[in-house]
């Protein structure tokens, strides 16, 4: 087997030391990245939780023919494959499409659009879920109480805050780490639709290390930021 | 005679496609306190989740005061003019004070009122000194004490309990029961009691309905039920087969 040279790990090495360079000298262009990164996909996944956690609710509670289609459809939506997404929405945004008027392809609002809806499904779920697992009769206390409908959704959503807030970190983490559909949707673009995904893409396949493991690093770190948010509520909450 | 405050005309209830509760009349009068009694599965809760417009009715009508509900009376506007109390206390995270004043907070109360009220129920209670504590620290006797509390701040028209105190050990249910038929004394309103316990039903109904698969069998004073029972199965029911059938029954 053939040893790996000095040569590589040299450069592999000297990639790290200029990611960090990057990062600590605040270099313009990362930061752009970063900052178009976190807008959207905090953007899509927050429009996922104010849509997602009503239509939860209304599944989770309410009986009506093909309820079981609906949850099996989001049931699937948990392995939507970023790809075929960004496909469909492209297809669909294309400017003789359906939806060209709209002016979005290449455009950080089409991006927002696939992430919305790649996040949805797993807002839902995870929602119904949550709402399954409390007493049943929960909900027809609230309503004894005096609770109106938002007033009860309101007060059943304080009750399942806790895996709304995974809900909410498992759709963020869904879609700042895929690259198939903010690929095909944003294009890339410098200081537009260029997010820390594409961004990798490009820059492993130009050969600039330093940058893709400065945007690696960038990525690592908010996924800890994920995970230890979720585990400093868990046990707040596990306090209370 | 007192007034007819609800009054339920043939409502029966299904339930995952099984009926539940057959056509059934029901009344509640102003200031009484009714019984509905019976075994486990003869719809007693069912009755009275239907009659707190809790389940959907799969026929008949619930009039209160003179209102048909769903039709000229919402069922919002209905829940806020009663209470419920389940067998579970069902209390949402927080605080005690938190909980028994959520009702007051969804009815748009002021702060200052709903303080007020909040502290004289807790009082009334004996729970006062739980006030700033975490719902999920209370003992199961301190967490139904605060449902009821829940329920009474917010002076209902109706009273509906469902079986109240029977998680509760035998020494801390006595010593509610006790307070709550004071309670039900001083206050005007009219309660609906589901109870699986006679001892509970003579302390605190005025009138009994006796439930078994899903209807009414009789409906009476509670000694009238006890001694007079007009059939067997009621007599099975209220454990009175020796007044009942004597000869072959007698030890």
């Amino acid at each position: 087997m053939d040893t790996v040279s000095w040569d590589y790990w040299a450069e592999i090495g000297q990639g790290f030391v200029g990611a960090v360079l990057l990062l600590a000298t605040g270099d313009p262009e990362t930061w752009v990245i970063i900052r178009q990164s976190l807008f959207i996909s905090v953007s899509a996944t927050l429009a996922s939780m104010v849509f997602g956690v009503p239509i939860g609710a209304w599944l989770a509670f309410v009986r009506f023919p093909g309820r079981a289609v609906l949850l099996a459809i989001c049931n699937t939506g948990f392995g939507l494959p970023p790809v075929v997404v960004g496909l469909i929405l492209s297809i669909l945004l294309l400017r003789h499409g359906p939806l060209g008027y709209l002016n979005l392809r290449f455009t950080p609002y089409a991006m927002m659009i696939g992430q919305f809806i790649l996040s949805l499904p797993i807002v839902i779920g995870l929602t119904v879920v949550a709402l399954q697992q409390l007493n049943p009769k929960l909900r027809l206390q609230i309503k004894a109480l005096g609770a109106s409908r938002w007033q009860t959704l309101w007060l059943l959503g304080r009750e399942i805050r806790l895996p709304l807030l995974v809900a909410y970190m498992a759709g963020f983490g869904a879609v700042v780490s895929e690259v198939g559909a903010s690929q095909m949707l944003g294009g890339n673009l410098p200081g537009s639709t260029r997010v820390l995904t594409t961004a990798i893409v490009m820059e492993t396949g130009m050969g600039h290390y330093d940058r893709a493991m400065a945007y690696g690093i960038v990525l690592l770190l908010l996924v800890a930021l994920v995970v230890g948010l979720l585990t400093w509520a868990q046990r707040s909450d596990g306090r209370q | 005679m007192k007034h007819t405050v609800l009054q339920a005309c043939g409502i029966s209830v299904l339930r995952e496609g099984r009926v539940a509760l057959q056509p059934t009349d029901f009344a509640v009068h102003a200031g009484e306190t009714v019984g509905i009694y019976g075994p486990n599965g003869a719809g007693k809760s069912t009755l009275v989740l239907a009659l707190a417009g809790l389940l959907p009715l799969a026929s008949g009508t619930i009039t209160v005061g003179g209102r048909v509900l769903g039709q000229e009376l919402t069922s919002l506007k209905y829940h806020r003019r009663i209470a419920a109390v389940f067998q579970d206390p069902l209390l949402l995270r927080g605080t005690v004070a938190h909980n028994v004043g959520l009702g007051l907070a969804l009815r748009g109360v002021s702060r200052t009122t709903r303080q007020a009220r909040i502290e004289s129920t807790l009082k009334l209670l004996r729970i006062a000194h739980l006030a700033n504590r975490s719902v999920a620290t209370l003992s199961g006797g301190e967490a139904q004490r605060t449902s009821l509390a829940r329920a009474l701040v917010l002076d209902p028209e109706i009273l509906f309990l469902d079986e109240p105190f029977a998680t509760l050990d035998q020494p801390t249910r006595r010593r509610l029961v006790h307070e709550l038929a004071e309670l039900l004394h001083e206050r005007p309103m009219a309660t609906v009691l589901v109870t699986h316990d006679l001892t509970e039903a003579i302390a605190l109904c005025d009138r009994c309905a006796i439930l078994d698969g899903g209807a009414i069998l009789q409906e009476g004073l509670p000694k009238q039920v006890l001694e007079q029972p007009l059939t067997q199965r009621v007599a099975e029911i209220v454990g009175s087969e020796g007044i009942w059938d004597a000869p072959g029954r007698q030890r």
